[in-house]
Formats: structure tokens, C-alpha cells, sequence
């Protein structure tokens, strides 16, 4: 296996973000860990009759502990949609619960809210918020059109513009390689605007060429590429990047 | 033994002598083996009066009694036939003056109809698998069914080793717990052994009458042959022989045309037209077409409106055109049993022979035609492999158990066993497969709201909601299709259905042919393709996921012989044999005592070719060993393609040393693990998943706004391994696996015979033989180094265009 390394570095917006294959996003000058679309208890959550594994939130928390032994950030942000429904939200099972407090032991969480999960059980560790503006960067859960004509307008104090980091899409891309092709989550974004990809192990995901995402964005472009824990980089061009 | 004629009452042997027929004695004797209270398995060639002989027994006893309710329930593979078959007792029984009731229930049955079943039973019941296990789970099913005297299963051996096959057999022993004074009458085609099939007939199969009267039809088949060097290298379109093919359609009064897939119906049926200047009447007939369309086409046959019909499988069985003069089969039969029913429907009387030509779509296929002409002379016919019955179709069965309303567990595992699929059925693995359908079976039991069925204080099993029931009636089957979309000319009628993923790689303004028209593609409107007519010349075709099946083992074998045998070889057309010689002075003709590999570089990949005729399935699971060692090895594989013939996989890196590669103990590398990472797999516990009721079947075309409301297979599969890997549904898709796409033990005998006997050909080029298998779809492509290779390769170029876009 050749040695690659795990992330992308990219400054965005004057901050130096480092874009993880496993599909989060760390701020090394604040210590901060960024995940979004954890969905946890999707499994659950599918009406009855369909007896679904519930594996999913134990898969998706085993991978958010990973995160941050590798890591060991300050403070864990999810951006929204953490949890599938209200509901499982609050019948969350105890020994989930009880990682979540582990981990939170020895950080600040941070709980984005999003239109699956508008109100956080108070039994988590953490706070919660609709957006956290730090750095001249929104975090949100999702960008409105009306946010984009903010960020494009707008600049803060010190004269530089916002930027947004936001989920709620589950960005995938499709690639076109010479011998096959292979599709994957991804992050994309132009200068203004990152969307992360679903880290919830239950989560589908939608085409970065998909116009709910392209209405989003500006052009140029870049798609960085999970597969199987490595991350890779491209400007988004048609030749390369398929629907469906 | 000579039967009285008394056997058959006056009513009907006035109306036999009416029609100038005579009674077969066969059919006597089914009269006679009924009425002895037997249940009998009737094995004969089509055109042998198979179905006539299935129901004289019941229309004489029916129409004498005076009772009500279902007398005869008759159960078809195919809901043509069903249809077809009720048509064909209707005449007779009309003629006759019988007092007798007929309906049919399908999954094609309009609501209106089948709620008059409910209300008025007919004497005969007409029906298919899916049909019959679902009216099993009324709640009145016990006496609706409760007064059958006579099941008869049409061309029972087709079911054989399937999970439509285990599906029907639960659905049997179900009815026969219901009915136990019915008796059975499987009737069948010939097979290679007859008492595989008894234990659906009876709880005990010992019991069961084989009859196989001597009813041997003379079948006149031959090869289509070509000097010229049309004969194409790879293909299965056959297009080059269109022009001959018209001219038996001219030269007879009806002529079938059977291809192997539906996009080849489509092609055969263009060309066919684009030679028409005749104004022969031509139809199509698939499983993809409108119903409508299929029976429009079938009764215009049946009336000798049509000269000539190309179709697919869906036509292979039973319906009963007297007229046909000739059988055209294109491209490869794949299998004898199958080509000498295909042929059987040509002179579909005993006394007169089916005539046929095999027309060979390519190289390859001139040798399998050859072999299959061979073996049809000698009746050589191929054996069926069984196996236990599936589980994800018993879990489904035992929710449709609770469906229709509390049951006990105890007595319902007794009546599983007598179940033919499920004979030796564990208590204990009954008991998961309960655990299963009841609460999911994970590790993990904190999910009340997943339970499906709970066992209440009486000891019975009953539904947790209605919800569960609507459900099950949805899912029902064996048969998981790929999701497909309705096909619609803008304005105007539907024509049929398409997969999903042919869809979703048209453009607006592309071009595909589809029942039998050239289509342009506008576009997707609430989950309906709609297209109009254009007269675009280079369509699209149609990519079916259906219809190919495995050359048998017998069939391969044959043709590798062929190719050893000087003799054999003087009767093919100069075309494959100059072809054969080509591939002797550049490389080597595959022996029978050694094991034939090239290898070879096209492009920026190198290929290794192994000539194993082991069979597709064989090559399917070395092609996956192989590609596994060869990651191991850093030879970066990209993929493989297997035929029926020999395995083409292709990678980065140059393989020298394919014996070492081909040794037998690749076998002894972990199973599972090699398995487990396949998307072979992660089809396999989809189909699973869907049967035993973990998740829907696809909707086509749903909603993806971003707001995914249901979760793909290949994530829980991902998640459950890690999880609970020896979850039921995770052995029920290796049980899949090991069976359907694997066949370890030809495999281990293959690399056995062949261990340090290969002959190892490194060419400068691609060879003669190798041709076809690199022409051919179908190809696994594989996870690996590679791909992560590749994805870096394409970083880098982009990097250094873009450096080239910055500084010019």
C-alpha cells in the first residue's frame, strides 16, 4: 500500500482545516473535531416490520471514538442530524449513552441542531446550538440559498468574508477511473461554502452533481474523496465525475 | 398392461371420438393410478397430451360430484401458462356440457377477480407459487382449500433445487396439512433422475408412481453452418445469420424463434423486420413486455395470425400451438434438457418430429452447438444439483404461517419437515429461523418494536400487527427482481418495463430499442420512462439483468473434447476451423491433459487467459481467489471475466508465474474472508435480506432529495458482519454463495487434475481464442491496491493539468 497520507490540509476561508478519509474534519489550531450526519439509530427507527440490525449507532460510535484517540480534540461539533428521529433520540440505549459521556469526559460537545433532531435529550453530554460561528466560519447544519447571499456580501471585522461548513446533503461522488468506476462520500466545496459528508454508518448519500447541491456552490470546485480511509482530491470537472 | 376403455365415461369418449382423437393409454392409466388413490409423477415430452393427462382424472370426478368448493388445484411456474391452460380446459369442458367451474389467480389477476374466488370457489383453481402461498395465509384457507382432492404441479422439474422450489414446497405441505385426502399429479419433462422430484408430491415419497411411458419424440436438429468467414469471433446476436433465418421463416408456416435474453429478442426481432420485404406477420414475446402485449401476441399464435415469433424463455413452456413447423434456436442452448423442451415445441404432436436449427451467434458457439446436437442424439440429459432448503424463504413462510393465525411451534416444525426442501430440517435451526422472523435474532434485544410475531400465554405464535401482514403480502416469493420502471410512449400506451440502472444511464435524446420499436428517451415522469418513436439508427439496447444461464458441466466438457478430436473438428464450418488452427500455430489448442493459460498485454493491462471448462460458476468463485491472491501478491488486479469456458483477469502488473498462481492451495485460503468482501456477497444478502423480510423491495425510482427513507443492503451487510457475524441471514447468504455462485468441489477436482500441469503461453499479443472471452459482458470488477492506485493516478494528472492551465 503506498503511503498516502489520511488527510487533505485545505485552507478555507483563512483556516487551515485537515479533511480526514474516514470522513471528519479537524481544526488543529482550535483542537476541534467536526462531524456531521451521525443518524444514529437509523436502524432503529425503521418503522415495525422491518427488523433492521441496530448495529449502526454501536459501528458509528466505535468510529467517532477512533476519531478522537487519533485526534485527541478539545471539542467534538456535530453538524446536526446526530440522531435519525426525536424519538430514538430519547430512548437512546444506556450503553450508548454511557460511551457518549466517556468521550465527553474529556472534551466539550458541541450539538448542532437539524431538522431530524431539532431538540437534543438534555441527558447528553454537552450544549446545543443552531450554528457555531467561530473564526469568521458558520457552522450549521444546512445552507439556505439566503445564507449564500450572506456569505458572498458579508465580511467580518477584520475585513475577510464567512465562510460555511454545513452537512445535511451526505455529498457522494461518482468517479470515472480507466477500469471501472467507483462511488463514494465525499467533501465538497468552493471558497465560500464546505459540506461534509454523512458520517452515520446507516447513511445514503447524494450526487455532488445533484442541483439541490450545485444551487449551493460556486465554481471552481473540489471533491475530496473517502475510500476506504484515504482521502483524495480533485477539481470537479464533468470528465471525471459521473451521475446516478 | 392394456386399461379397460371403461376407465372413460360415455360423456367423454363420445367427445374424444367427436374430435376424431384417440385417448392416449397413458392417459388411462393416470385415470387408473387416480382412482386408485395414488399420487403419480407423469413424466413426458411435450406434446405428449402432458396436461390433458393431469386433469382427466378430476374433470371425470368433479364433474360427477355434486359438492362445492375447490376440487382441483393446479399450480404453474408460469402465470402464462396458468392463463393458457385455463383456455385450453374451457373448449373441452364447454363442448362436453361439463358442469364444471374454472378461474385462475396470478399475480397479474385483477382485485375484482380475485375476490370472487374468496366468495365463489370455482372447481378448479388455476395458480402460480407466489399465488398460493399467499391465498395459504387467509384466515378462511382452511375452508377454502380444505376440500381439494387433486393438486396438480405443471413442469414440476423447472421449481427443482430452486428457493421457488423450497417456497412451493412449504406452500405443499401446508395445503397438504389442510386437504389430507388430496392426492398429487407432478407432471414433467424428462430429467435424469426422476425420484429427486417425488418428495413434493407426497409426505412420502415412496409412495409416489414414477410413469414414464415410452414416449419417445423424433427431433430433427441441425447446426446452422457458415463457410464464409461471417461466423462472428464474439457476440450473441447472431446478426449475421438474419438473412437465413428469414428465409425458413419464408419457407414455413410458423416458426418460433427462441433466444437466450430479452435484449436479444429485441435485436433478432429489428433485423428480422429490417429483412422484412415479405410482410411476414412477426411478433415478440418477453418477460419485460406489457401482459396485455404478451397475450395479444399469444392469442394471435394460438390462432395462426402469425408467421413467426421471437422469444425469450418466457414461451419455453407448455403453451400449446399445434402449428409450429419449426424451432429456431439462436445462440448457445446452454443446457439439453432445456434445448430438447425448446425443440419440443415444434410439432407439438407425438407422431410428428420437431424440426430445429441451432443457429451459433459465435465461434464458441459452433463447438457448444455442435456438442449440444450430440447430446440430443443421445439423450444425454443433465442432472440437477439439490440442496437444503434456504432459510430466508422458510423465515418468510413462517411469518406467512402467523399471517394466516397463531400456530403452534411444535406442530408446525412436524409439518415443515414433510416439507421436500426441508426433510432434514434441525429442531434447533427451526428455532432460529423462528427467533429470526419473531425478533430480528440480534445479539442485541433492546428493540421491542421490531417484533414481527410473539408467542402469547396459550404457547401460540400470532402477529405483534396488521402492519406486519400488509407487509409480508408485499414481499412475497422467491424471485428478488432488479427494480424496474414502466416504459410509456409520450401520450400514448405502455409498452413494457426496463431495469432501473438502464435508466440511469440514458440521457435525454438517447436512443434504445424496446418491444420491438426504436425509442428516444425524453425522460422520467412520476416513476414512468417516457419515450417516443424515432427513427435513429444506432440504439441502445435494452441491457436485461435476466436470462443468462450456465452452459451445464456436461456441455462444456463436450466441447473441450470436441476440440482434441481431429474427426469431430471436420465438422465445422472452414470459418472456426481455420480460427482453431490460428489459435494452434500462435499459441496452443487446449488439451485435455493439461490446463491452457496465456498471458498477454493489451494496453496498459496485462491479461492472464485460463481455459478451465469448468463452468461459468466454477470460474465465477477461481476468478475470485485469483484476484484475492493476486492483491495479496501486488499484482494489483482490476477484474475478471468468467465464461463458461475459461476465466480472463486482467491487472497492473505482469503475471509470470501462473502456475504457482493456479496451484490448489488457493482453495485452502480462508473461505469466508474472500467471500465476505465480494460484491457478489453484498447481492447475495440483498436478495436474502429482501426474502426473509429485513428490508422492502425496491421501490424503482423513489425519492432521493437528500432525505434517504431507507437504508441500503450493503451498509447493514457491512455493519452486521462486523457485528454479529454469524447471524442466520449472514449464513443463509453464504449457504447462497457457496451454492449459486461457487462450486468449490469442481473447482478443487479441476485444480487437483491440473497441479503443475499447465502450459503456460506468454504471447506478444492477444490469441485467436482469447478473443471472444475479452469481447464478453459481464465482468466482475474488484476492490483493491488498484483502485486506491488509480484514484491517485487521476489526483496527479488533474494536479499537473492544472499546473499546465496555470502557467500558459
Amino acid at each position: 500500500m503506498t503511503a498516502r497520507p489520511h488527510a487533505s490540509a485545505v485552507t478555507f476561508c483563512g483556516t487551515d482545516l485537515l479533511l480526514y478519509g474516514a470522513g471528519y474534519l479537524y481544526l488543529p489550531d482550535h483542537k476541534m473535531l467536526v462531524v456531521s450526519d451521525l443518524h444514529l439509530e437509523k436502524g432503529a427507527a425503521q418503522s415495525s416490520g422491518l427488523p433492521l440490525p441496530a448495529y449502526d449507532t454501536d459501528d458509528t460510535v466505535r468510529r467517532l471514538e477512533s476519531a478522537c484517540a487519533r485526534l485527541s480534540p478539545k471539542t467534538c461539533l456535530f453538524l446536526g442530524d446526530s440522531f435519525h428521529n426525536e424519538a430514538t433520540a430519547f430512548r437512546l440505549p444506556e450503553r450508548i449513552q454511557d460511551k457518549l459521556s466517556a468521550l465527553a469526559t474529556q472534551r466539550q460537545f458541541i450539538w448542532v441542531t437539524g431538522n431530524h433532531d431539532p431538540n437534543i435529550p438534555a441527558f447528553l453530554p454537552g450544549e446545543s446550538c443552531n450554528s457555531y460561528i467561530s473564526d469568521g466560519l458558520v457552522f450549521c447544519h444546512e445552507m439556505t440559498q439566503q445564507d449564500k447571499i450572506i456569505a458572498e456580501n458579508s465580511s467580518d471585522d477584520t475585513g475577510s468574508a464567512y465562510g460555511y461548513i454545513f452537512g445535511h446533503f451526505h455529498p457522494k461522488a461518482r468517479m470515472r477511473l480507466p477500469a471501472k468506476n467507483v462511488t463514494g462520500r465525499c467533501f465538497i466545496h468552493d471558497n465560500r461554502a464546505l459540506i461534509m459528508p454523512a458520517f452515520g454508518a446507516f447513511t445514503g448519500g447524494l450526487n455532488i452533481l445533484d442541483p439541490a447541491i450545485q444551487s449551493l456552490l460556486n465554481k471552481p470546485q473540489t471533491v475530496h474523496f473517502c475510500y476506504e480511509e484515504q482521502i483524495y482530491s480533485y477539481p470537479v470537472s464533468q470528465k471525471h465525475f459521473m451521475t446516478g | 398392461m392394456l386399461l379397460p376403455s371403461s376407465l372413460l365415461p360415455e360423456q367423454f369418449s363420445g367427445w374424444f371420438a367427436q374430435k376424431n382423437w384417440v385417448i392416449y393409454p397413458h392417459q388411462l392409466e393416470m385415470i387408473d393410478f387416480w382412482q386408485q388413490g395414488r399420487s403419480t409423477l407423469l413424466i413426458a415430452p411435450t406434446g405428449a397430451g402432458k396436461t390433458l393427462s393431469g386433469f382427466l382424472p378430476s374433470l371425470i370426478d368433479s364433474n360427477g360430484a355434486k359438492r362445492d368448493g375447490i376440487h382441483t388445484l393446479y399450480i404453474s411456474p408460469l402465470k402464462a401458462l396458468a392463463v393458457d391452460i385455463a383456455r385450453n380446459l374451457e373448449a373441452p369442458i364447454a363442448e362436453m356440457g361439463l358442469n364444471i367451474t374454472i378461474d385462475t389467480r396470478t399475480g397479474d389477476t385483477p382485485q375484482s377477480r380475485r375476490a370472487r374466488i374468496r366468495s365463489h370457489p370455482p372447481h378448479i383453481l388455476l395458480t402460480t407459487p407466489e399465488s398460493l402461498e399467499l391465498m395459504l395465509s387467509w384466515p378462511d384457507a382452511a375452508a377454502l382449500f380444505g376440500t381439494v382432492k387433486t393438486i396438480i404441479i405443471d413442469e414440476i422439474h423447472t421449481v427443482l433445487g430452486s428457493k421457488r422450489g423450497d417456497l412451493l414446497s412449504l406452500s405443499l405441505a401446508t395445503l397438504r396439512t389442510l386437504a389430507p385426502a388430496s392426492q398429487s399429479i407432478g407432471l414433467s419433462a424428462t430429467i435424469a433422475d426422476p425420484q429427486q422430484l417425488t418428495p413434493l408430491l407426497s409426505a412420502l415419497p415412496d409412495e409416489v408412481v414414477i410413469f414414464a411411458p415410452p414416449l419417445e419424440k423424433v427431433i430433427e436438429l441441425s447446426v446452422m453452418t457458415t463457410d464464409d468467414d461471417s461466423l462472428p469471433w464474439a457476440g450473441h446476436s447472431a446478426l449475421y445469420a438474419m438473412p437465413r433465418i428469414y428465409d425458413l421463416l419464408r419457407q414455413h408456416k410458423t416458426t418460433l424463434v427462441f433466444v437466450n435474453t430479452r435484449a436479444q429478442a429485441e435485436m433478432v426481432f429489428q433485423a428480422l423486420w429490417h429483412l422484412n420485404d415479405d410482410h411476414l406477420k412477426i411478433g415478440i414475446h418477453h418477460g419485460s413486455l406489457d401482459v396485455q402485449q404478451r397475450r395479444r401476441v399469444e392469442a394471435m399464435m394460438a390462432t395462426g395470425a402469425l408467421d413467426a415469433v421471437v422469444a425469450t424463455s418466457s414461451l419455453d413452456l407448455g403453451i400449446d400451438w399445434a402449428d409450429i413447423d419449426l424451432v429456431i434456436q439462436v445462440g448457445a442452448p446452454k443446457g439439453v434438457a432445456r434445448l430438447i423442451q425448446r425443440v419440443g415445441r415444434a410439432g407439438h404432436r407425438l407422431d410428428a418430429p420437431s424440426r430445429a436449427v441451432l443457429v451459433p451467434a459465435n465461434r464458441f458457439e459452433m463447438l457448444e452447438g455442435l456438442a449440444a446436437r450430440i447430446a440430443v442424439e443421445e439423450r444425454a440429459l443433465d442432472r440437477f444439483d439439490l440442496h437444503e432448503g434456504a432459510l430466508d424463504i422458510l423465515a418468510q413462510h413462517l411469518v406467512g404461517r402467523a399471517v394466516a393465525g397463531p400456530f403452534d411451534a411444535d406442530q408446525l416444525y412436524a409439518q415443515i419437515c414433510t416439507a421436500a426442501a426441508y426433510r432434514t430440517l434441525r429442531r434447533e435451526t427451526f428455532d432460529k429461523v423462528l427467533e429470526f422472523s419473531a425478533t430480528g435474532g440480534y445479539a442485541l434485544d433492546h428493540y421491542s418494536q421490531f417484533h414481527r410475531i410473539v408467542r402469547g400465554i396459550d404457547g401460540l405464535w400470532r402477529l405483534t400487527s396488521k402492519q406486519v401482514a400488509t407487509r409480508w403480502r408485499m414481499n412475497i416469493g422467491a424471485i428478488v427482481e432488479t427494480a424496474t420502471l414502466k416504459v410509456r410512449i409520450k401520450g400514448g400506451p405502455v409498452l413494457g418495463e426496463v431495469e432501473e440502472y438502464f435508466v440511469q444511464n440514458l440521457s435525454a435524446g438517447d436512443s434504445f430499442m424496446f418491444g420491438g420499436r426504436i425509442l428516444e428517451f425524453i425522460g422520467i415522469r412520476a416513476l414512468v420512462v417516457e419515450a417516443r418513436s424515432t427513427a435513429s439508427s444506432d440504439p441502445k439496447i435494452p441491457a436485461y439483468a435476466g436470462g443468462r444461464l450456465p452452459l451445464s458441466p456436461n456441455l462444456a466438457e463436450s466441447v473441450r473434447a470436441i476440440l482434441n478430436d481431429d474427426e469431430m473438428l471436420a465438422h465445422l464450418p472452414t470459418s472456426v476451423r481455420s480460427w482453431l488452427a490460428l489459435q494452434k500455430s500462435r499459441s496452443a489448442l487446449p488439451g485435455q491433459d493439461k490446463l491452457l493459460v496465456e498471458t498477454f498485454k493489451r494496453g496498459a493491462k496485462f491479461y492472464l487467459v485460463a481455459y478451465c471448462f469448468a463452468g461459468r460458476n466454477a470460474h465465477q468463485t477461481l476468478g475470485m481467489l485469483l484476484t484475492r491472491r493476486m492483491e495479496r501478491e501486488g499484482l494489483k488486479p482490476l477484474g475478471f471475466v468468467a465464461t463458461d469456458y475459461a476465466i480472463a483477469i486482467w491487472s497492473l502488473t505482469k503475471v509470470s508465474q501462473p502456475e504457482t498462481l493456479l496451484s490448489p492451495d488457493i482453495l485452502g485460503d480462508d473461505l469466508e474472508e474472500w467471500m465476505a468482501e465480494t460484491s457478489l456477497m453484498k447481492r447475495s444478502f440483498r436478495q436474502v435480506a429482501t426474502i426473509a423480510g429485513l428490508i422492502d423491495k425496491r421501490i424503482p425510482g423513489m425519492d432521493k432529495t437528500g432525505r434517504q427513507v431507507t437504508v441500503n443492503s450493503d451498509l447493514i451487510y457491512d455493519v452486521l458482519r462486523q457485528h454479529q457475524p454469524d447471524h442466520l441471514l449472514l449464513q443463509a447468504t453464504r449457504a447462497d454463495a457457496a451454492r449459486g455462485m461457487t462450486d468449490i468441489k469442481r473447482l478443487s477436482d479441476l485444480l487437483t487434475r491440473f497441479d503443475k500441469n499447465i502450459l503456460h503461453k506468454d504471447l506478444p499479443r492477444i490469441s485467436p481464442l482469447s478473443v471472444p472471452l475479452l469481447l464478453e459482458v459481464g465482468r466482475e470488477s474488484v476492490t483493491s491496491s488498484a483502485v486506491g492506485d488509480m484514484l491517485a493516478d487521476l489526483e496527479q494528472t488533474l494536479l499537473e493539468e492544472a499546473m499546465i492551465d496555470v502557467t500558459s
